[in-house]
């Protein structure tokens, strides 16, 4: 892949309509946000294989958090 | 109108099994949350709290910058508002969430479980499904 050095890319930059210059922050923006993203998932998932989780079935998942929401209700906001 | 352009919440369910990348619609859906105009209510923020460590949770927060739309609310949403949802049979629970997102305004709510909120009438949000959300944002 060619690689552009700083100036050349400032070059670049500067020939683009500000409306283009726009939807290049954002796609650099959404990058940004997707590598992040991968960061946080990849952290969590590895707690979860250390922790032998990980491979829990979505659905019973999804019926612990449930379950879950209700306890946390309970103890938060006693009746 | 479309989930792009709503104050949309999402259920603790969908990011965890996203972040899991357990269920594949939720995981894709999270890649568009820097998109959504998203609220979290003081309910979801507890419970994702309850399964994430301190350090992932500060990678959580850091997901959202200076540009993205997302309201967090710490706020516990009133009695009032928790007992109008209570009486319409929503478990305790749920109830909460939902005062926390009508609360916050929101017109959408996404989540994989298929009970919540069945059956109630007259909510001021509509539940999706993950799936039917990401129909909603990539035109398919």
């Amino acid at each position: 892949m060619a690689t552009l050095s700083l100036d050349e890319l400032a070059e670049h930059l500067n020939r683009l309509t500000p409306q283009e210059r726009e939807i290049l922050y954002q796609k650099v923006r959404h990058q940004d946000f997707l590598t992040r993203l991968e960061a946080l998932s990849e952290r969590y998932r590895a707690r979860l294989t250390r922790e032998g989780s990980l491979t829990a079935a979505p659905g019973d998942l999804i019926a612990a958090w449930s379950r879950e929401r209700e306890d946390l209700v309970r103890r938060d906001h006693p009746e | 109108m479309t989930i792009l352009s709503e104050r949309t919440g999402l259920d603790t369910n969908v990011f965890l099994l996203g972040l899991r990348k357990a269920h594949s619609p939720s995981e894709r859906l999270l890649t568009y949350l820097d998109r959504l105009h998203l609220v979290i209510p003081e309910r979801i923020l507890r419970e994702l709290s309850a399964n994430l460590t301190p350090g992932e949770r500060d990678d959580f927060y850091d997901l959202f910058d200076a540009t993205s739309d997302v309201l967090f609310d710490w706020t516990p949403p009133t009695d009032d508002s928790v007992q109008r949802y209570r009486a319409l049979g929503c478990k305790r629970g749920d109830a909460f969430v939902a005062a926390g997102l009508q609360t916050l305004g929101a017109t959408c709510f996404i989540s994989n479980n298929r009970h919540f909120l069945q059956g109630i009438p007259g909510l001021p949000f509509r539940i999706l499904a993950p799936e039917a959300a990401l129909a909603e944002i990539e035109g398919v």
